[in-house]
C-alpha cells in the first residue's frame, strides 16, 4: 500500500529532461611541457636503438632510384688503420655507424617540390576564425576541447537545454525531440544511452535528469517558435560553462563535463 | 680442409702471364658441393703451370653470388635479411652512472605522473557511476514508467561511424554544417 | 560414508595426479633433506651476460625498447570521451555478479569418487567466468591485436611463410613469428612441424596506429565492405575478422611498394579486449570507427 501511495505522491513532482549535447574534440589535447619532453626523449632513444634501414629491400640494386637514394645519404666516417678517432673508432655495418642514430633522407624530385612522400606536412592552424572573433555560437572553436551546448533562456538565464516531460515518451526521446523543436531539424545527434547520466533535485521538489548526447553533423539554429523563449545559445568548454552557470548548479553538474 | 683456391688465368697466350690467385673461401653454396672437384682442379692447375694454356677468359657477365640462384630465391633471401637482426642492430647503450640515474629518475617521474592521472580518471569515473546509480534510483522512485523505459539492456549498442577519432592536426574542413534531415 | 563426504569437501592440495601439474613442480626436491631451495639460473651468474640480469623495461637490458614515444590519439580519445560513454551504455541498474557455470561436486555415493576430478558443468565443456557488472574500474578497453596469417600454399612451398612474415612486419613494425602446424592432417596434406604462416601480437602505440590505418585508410577503400560480422566473437570479449589478399593491398605500406609485393597474403585480425562479453567488445570496437554488419546505423 505504502509503495503505491509513494508513487501517487511523486507523480506530482515535475520532471525535466536536460540534454548534455557535446561536440567531442576534433584534435588531440595539447601536451603539457613534461609530456612533450618525455615523448621527445623516448623518441630519441627509440631512433637510436632502431635497426638499420634495409634500403636494399626498397631500392633494387643497380636501379636509378637506388642511385638517387644513396647519393643523398650522409656517408659515415670509415675506419682507416693508423688513424686516431677522437669520437671513438667507427663501427660501420650496412653503411650505418652503429653507435649513432641513422638518418634516412628521402631524395627530392628534380622539380624541387617533393613528391607526395617528401612534401613537408602543412599543418592547419589550431586557432580558427571563430576563435579569433570570439564567436561562441560556432562549432568550429576550441578544437582541442569538448564543447557543450548552453542556452540562454529569457526567464532563467544560461542553462543546459531543458524539456518538460510528455506522456508516453522516454527521457531520451523527450530530450532529442525537444532539441529539434528549439534548434531545428538539421542536426545529426547520437544519444549515448536511454539512461540518465545524473540528476539534480531542486528545492521546489522538481527533478532534472541529464541525458548525454553527441552532435555529429549539422548545426544548432534557434527555431522561429523558440525565439520568444530563448535569447541566444553557445558552444562552451567546461571552464567557460563555469563562468556562465551559477556556482551551486555547476558544482552539481561538473562531473558530467570533460575537458 | 684446404682453404685456398688456385686459379690459373692466361692472357695473350703467354706462359709468363699466368696468374696465381688465391682468396679466402667464401660462403657459397657451390663451394660446399665442390670439395672433391677442387682437388682435381688443383692438379690441373699444376699441369697448367707447365703447359701453355689456350683458353681465354672473357669478362664476367654473371655475378658470383647469383650463379644458380633464381630471382625468386634471391627475393626470399632479401626478405629474410630484412626480417633478421643480423648486421642491423645498433650498439647497445652504455650509460655512465650519472646518466643511468638520470634516466631512472625520468622513468620514475613519468610513472608517478601516469599513476596520478590514472587515479584522477578513476575518481571521476567512480563519481560518474555513483551519479548514474543515484539518477536511476531517483527515477525509479519518481516515475516508474520513465524508469521502465530507461532501464533497458543496451549491451551491443554500436557507435556511429560519424563519431571520429580526433586527429593530430585540424582537418581542412572542420565541421560538416550542411547536414539535412533525411 | 560420512568419511567420504568429508574427504570430498576438503580439496586435495598437496597431491595431484594430473600431468599438467608436472610443469608447475618445484625444480628441486621438496623431500627432506632439502639441498637447494632456489633454482639457480646459471646464465645469470656469468659476468659475460651482464644485460640478462635486468628486466626488459630496464635500459641496461639488451631487449630494452622505449615506450610512450609519442602521443597516442586513439588512447587519448578513449580516455577523454569513450570511457564515460561506455560506462553509461553498459550500466545496469541493481546489477549483481552473474555466476558462470562451474565444475560440480560429486554426490559422494561411491568411494571411487574420492580424488576424482570434479564433474564438468552442465552445458559446457569447461568452467565459465563470472560476469561482473561494469563499474568505474572494469570499463572495457583494448588489450592487444593479433594478426594471424595462415598461408595454405605454404604446404608446398615453405618459403611463402617468410613473405607472409615480412608482410606482417611491414604492416605493424613489430617482429612476427613463424607458425608451424601442430599435427598431421592427411586430408589437407599437412604435415606436423611444417611452417604454415606467421603471426604477430601488437599492443600500445603500434596497435593504435594499426587500428587507425585500418579504419581510416584500408576499410573505406574496400568496395562494398559489409563490415565485421555480428556473429564474430569468442564469447569472452575477443572479436576477429579477416582481410583477403586483395584487401591487404590497400595498406599504404604495400600500396606504395606494389612491385615488391607480387603476392600478398590474407590475414585474420583478432582484437583482444578487456570486455567480458562479445556485446561489450562490439560496442567498444565500433567506437574506433570499425564498421559492423548492417552498418553502424544510428539508433535514435
Amino acid at each position: 500500500m505504502s509503495a503505491t501511495a509513494k508513487t501517487v505522491l511523486s507523480k506530482n513532482v515535475p520532471i525535466r529532461a536536460n540534454l548534455i549535447l557535446s561536440r567531442i574534440p576534433l584534435v588531440v589535447p595539447e601536451q603539457t611541457k613534461m609530456e612533450k619532453q618525455y615523448h621527445e626523449y623516448q623518441n630519441q632513444l627509440e631512433r637510436r636503438l632502431m635497426w638499420t634501414f634495409p634500403a636494399y629491400h626498397y631500392f633494387k640494386k643497380g636501379t636509378l632510384s637506388e642511385h638517387k637514394f644513396l647519393s643523398v645519404q650522409n656517408k659515415p666516417i670509415s675506419k682507416v688503420p693508423g688513424v686516431w678517432y677522437p669520437k671513438g673508432i667507427p663501427d660501420i655495418q650496412h653503411g650505418r655507424e652503429r653507435s649513432k642514430v641513422q638518418e634516412v633522407i628521402l631524395p627530392k624530385s628534380e622539380t624541387g617540390e617533393g613528391t607526395n612522400l617528401t612534401r613537408p606536412v602543412e599543418k592547419n592552424s589550431i586557432v580558427t576564425p571563430a576563435d579569433e572573433s570570439g564567436n561562441t555560437a560556432s562549432l568550429e572553436r576550441r578544437l582541442r576541447n569538448t564543447l557543450y551546448l548552453l542556452v540562454n533562456y529569457k526567464k532563467t538565464g544560461w542553462n543546459f537545454p531543458k524539456f518538460e516531460i510528455k506522456d508516453g515518451a522516454s527521457l531520451d526521446i523527450i530530450a532529442e525531440d525537444g532539441l529539434r523543436n528549439i534548434g531545428g531539424e538539421n542536426m545529426n545527434t547520437w544519444t549515448i544511452s536511454k539512461k540518465p547520466a545524473g540528476v539534480v533535485k531542486n528545492k521546489d521538489g522538481s527533478c532534472d535528469f541529464f541525458i548525454k548526447s553527441h552532435i555529429l553533423a549539422g548545426k544548432f539554429d534557434i527555431a522561429k517558435e523558440a525565439k520568444n523563449e530563448i535569447k541566444e545559445y553557445a558552444w562552451l568548454t567546461k571552464e567557460e560553462i563555469q563562468e556562465k552557470l551559477n556556482k551551486d548548479y555547476f558544482n552539481e553538474t561538473e562531473y558530467l563535463l570533460s575537458k | 680442409m684446404q682453404k685456398r683456391n688456385y686459379r690459373g688465368i692466361k692472357r695473350n697466350n703467354s706462359p709468363v702471364d699466368i696468374v696465381l690467385e688465391y682468396s679466402v673461401s667464401q660462403e657459397y653454396l657451390t663451394k660446399m658441393l665442390s670439395i672433391s672437384v677442387r682437388s682435381c682442379s688443383c692438379q690441373k692447375n699444376v699441369v697448367n703451370l707447365i703447359k701453355p694454356l689456350n683458353q681465354v677468359r672473357y669478362k664476367r657477365t654473371k655475378s658470383k653470388n647469383s650463379s644458380g640462384i633464381t630471382p625468386q630465391t634471391q627475393r626470399i633471401i632479401t626478405q629474410l635479411s630484412v626480417l633478421s637482426a643480423r648486421k642491423k642492430q645498433p650498439k647497445m647503450l652504455k650509460l655512465s652512472k650519472e646518466d643511468l640515474i638520470k634516466h631512472q629518475t625520468i622513468q620514475t617521474a613519468w610513472k608517478t605522473y601516469q599513476d596520478i592521472l590514472k587515479q584522477e580518471r578513476q575518481e571521476s569515473l567512480k563519481l560518474q557511476y555513483n551519479k548514474i546509480d543515484e539518477a536511476m534510483n531517483v527515477l525509479q522512485e519518481v516515475s516508474p514508467k520513465l524508469y521502465k523505459q530507461a532501464n533497458v539492456d543496451e549491451s551491443g549498442k554500436i557507435f556511429p561511424m560519424e563519431l571520429r577519432v580526433p586527429t593530430d592536426f585540424p582537418p581542412r574542413k572542420i565541421w560538416y554544417h550542411e547536414y539535412k534531415k533525411q | 560414508m560420512s568419511n567420504i563426504r568429508s574427504l570430498l569437501t576438503s580439496k586435495p592440495v598437496a597431491r595431484s595426479f594430473s600431468i599438467v601439474s608436472v610443469s608447475r613442480k618445484a625444480a628441486c626436491s621438496i623431500v627432506p633433506p632439502v639441498h637447494h631451495l632456489l633454482k639457480i639460473d646459471k646464465s645469470k651468474l656469468s659476468p659475460r651476460f651482464e644485460g640478462m640480469k635486468y628486466n626488459k623495461d630496464d635500459i641496461r637490458s639488451p631487449s630494452y625498447r622505449p615506450q610512450d614515444t609519442r602521443q597516442d590519439r586513439l588512447q587519448e580519445h578513449y580516455l577523454n570521451t569513450l570511457q564515460s560513454d561506455l560506462l553509461l551504455i553498459n550500466y545496469k541498474h541493481n546489477a549483481t555478479v552473474e555466476k558462470g557455470l562451474k565444475n560440480r561436486q560429486w554426490d559422494g555415493t561411491s568411494p571411487y569418487q574420492v580424488n576424482r576430478p570434479l564433474k564438468k558443468p552442465k552445458g559446457s565443456k569447461a568452467e565459465l567466468p563470472d560476469l561482473h557488472p561494469i563499474k568505474w574500474n572494469n570499463i572495457p578497453g583494448l588489450k592487444s591485436v593479433t594478426l594471424n596469417c595462415y598461408v595454405r600454399d605454404a604446404r608446398d612451398n615453405e618459403m611463402l611463410t617468410i613473405s607472409a612474415a615480412l608482410q606482417l612486419q611491414q604492416l605493424t613494425g613489430c617482429k612476427p613469428k613463424i607458425i608451424y602446424s601442430k599435427s598431421d592432417v592427411p586430408n589437407w596434406k599437412i604435415r606436423k612441424g611444417h611452417a604454415m604462416g606467421a603471426k604477430v601480437t601488437i599492443s600500445g602505440y603500434e596497435m593504435s596506429q594499426f587500428l587507425n590505418t585500418l579504419s581510416e585508410i584500408v576499410l573505406p577503400r574496400i568496395r562494398e565492405y559489409k563490415g565485421i560480422s555480428k556473429t564474430s566473437g569468442d564469447r569472452f570479449g575477443g572479436i576477429s575478422f579477416g582481410l583477403n589478399e586483395e584487401e591487404v593491398k590497400f595498406f599504404p605500406e604495400i600500396d606504395l611498394n606494389q612491385d615488391l609485393w607480387p603476392k600478398t597474403f590474407g590475414m585474420h585480425i583478432n582484437i583482444n579486449t578487456t570486455a567480458q562479453t562479445d556485446q561489450q567488445a562490439r560496442t567498444l570496437i565500433s567506437s574506433f570507427q570499425l564498421p559492423f554488419e548492417s552498418g553502424n546505423a544510428q539508433q535514435s
